[in-house]
């Protein structure tokens, strides 16, 4: 399932700053999660499928055939919103639906549909920006722009670097487990105890590793001295700037469009 | 005083690479939750309820750090790197994981503060869970999946399933996968491994 790895490329988003492309996602997902009508919210991720084939240049057939699984889970959200939804919100609901004494009404469709979409949204945003972004420069970003302590961005990244490490030792783990025969209990109960038994040694096994990683960074005197210089130049370029006013116009101007219509609602308490 | 200070509560190099390792540690056990998830969810997620009886299994992150460490910020900090480099793994929840993780890492850690960075038995952790639970609840999850519309008896039972869970899964399984890590003498340079 590693539907949105890093795609090595060269394209407009890939020049994006990183930490000014994550802090663009949130805040428009934090928009999007406020908006109560699936026309308003399909919209927010036609754009991004937009950004991904226009400007990311990603292939975006190959990206909705490794989705395919997730349209289950995306439509097990709708129908759990529709029936979960308290229709008694409604002053007079339009009832489509009932089932013993639940009612199902238009606006329990629409707001299923909303969180259905909301979602596919969420996914679409991330995986262009899961796609697009280096991890080493996402996190040397988060250190220049966004103030993070260079202590613990660089103690991330050296995280990050076991992580092929841990997985191929999560992988030894699996097996010895399977030589020893200890794989062969299904059950809820036994996939817990099984996260103990993976967890603790991989846990050590890590820490093992973060104890000579650390030793090795203070005898090399790594961050003794305030000012540090960085390899790679992470920044804020006009370039990103011009960016973030144009697709800032963008997202405004389907809002504005949409709610000149009267197709935007805003809040749960709009679906009435 | 000053100086007995800042070596109780400074951070060594050594607590910022075990803090980074321990999130990285669970962002992959994160993954690999999803990646069962994403088989049975649809089956478990027919009621919005039981699906919050595996919940608490994301806080964990937190509550391990914050009783290795036992530092300001340390529970804060494992939650939050779990949270991005479970981002970059690829996610189902993306780049919203990062708001999760933060809000999640701030539960934990607001728990453990009222303590004072010195007490770690069962109770606390349970309470840390429970605490996190809650405050995740209502941001971002309920406002993300638009909880709040729900039926008020299922808003109810969500949360006292999530309850528990936050308190088994993650504050209760969290201990003890620590104290099982202490156990095998590798923490001897950390508070946990000196108690015993």
């Amino acid at each position: 399932m590693q539907f949105f790895d890093y795609v090595e490329k060269d394209s407009v988003l890939h020049r994006i700053n990183p930490s000014l492309k994550l802090l663009l996602i949130m805040a428009l997902m934090f928009t999007v999660t406020f908006v109560y009508d699936p026309y308003t919210t399909f919209g927010f991720a036609l754009l991004g499928m937009l950004q991904l084939t226009v400007l990311a240049r990603l292939p975006v057939l190959k990206i909705f055939k490794m989705m395919l699984p997730l349209t289950l889970m995306l439509a097990a959200i709708t129908i759990t919103s529709i029936i979960a939804f308290d229709v008694s919100l409604e002053q007079d609901p339009v009832v489509v639906l009932t089932i013993g004494n639940f009612l199902i009404s238009w606006a329990s469709i629409m707001f299923g549909l909303t969180i259905g979409l909301r979602i596919f949204c969420f996914l679409i945003y991330s995986i262009m920006f899961v796609a697009t972004t280096d991890p080493t420069d996402f996190i040397l970003s988060l250190i220049l722009q966004l103030r993070l302590s260079p202590k613990i961005g660089f103690g991330t990244l050296a995280g990050y670097r076991f992580v092929p490490l841990l997985g191929a030792e999560y992988q030894n783990i699996h097996q010895a487990h399977m030589i020893r025969g200890s794989e062969q209990r299904q059950g809820p109960l036994q996939r817990i105890k099984r996260l103990k038994r993976y967890s603790v040694p991989l846990l050590v096994g890590a820490i093992r590793k973060a104890q000579r990683v650390a030793i090795a960074m203070d005898s090399k005197g790594f961050l003794a001295y305030r000012d540090r210089t960085y390899l790679r130049d992470v920044r804020i370029k006009r370039s990103d700037i011009f960016y973030l006013v144009i697709i800032l116009l963008t997202y405004l101007l389907l809002l504005a469009i949409l709610t000149h219509y009267g197709i935007t609602l805003w809040g749960y308490r709009s679906l009435r | 005083m000053i100086e007995h200070k800042k070596k109780e509560y400074g951070y060594t190099t050594m607590d910022v690479v075990m803090i980074a390792v321990i999130g990285v540690v669970f962002a992959i056990l994160f993954w690999a939750y999803n990646q069962m998830f994403a088989f049975i969810f649809p089956f478990i997620s027919a009621s919005p309820i039981t699906i919050q009886a595996f919940v608490g299994f994301w806080f964990i992150a937190g509550i391990v750090s914050g009783c290795i460490v036992q530092k300001p910020g340390a529970a804060f900090l494992g939650e939050f790197i779990a949270a991005v480099i479970s981002m970059l793994l690829g996610s189902i929840w993306g780049v919203w994981v990062i708001v999760s993780g933060i809000m999640q890492g701030l539960g934990v850690e607001a728990v453990f503060a009222a303590y004072r960075y010195k007490k770690f038995t069962y109770f606390t952790v349970a309470l840390a869970g429970i605490f996190t639970a809650v405050i995740s609840f209502f941001f971002p999850e309920a406002v993300t999946e638009g909880f709040l519309a729900y039926r008020l008896p299922i808003i109810v039972g969500m949360l006292v399933v999530r309850m528990a869970s936050g308190a088994l899964l993650g504050g209760a399984l969290g201990k003890f996968i620590t104290d099982s890590v202490a156990k095998t003498g590798i923490l001897r340079n950390f508070k946990v491994g000196k108690a015993r």
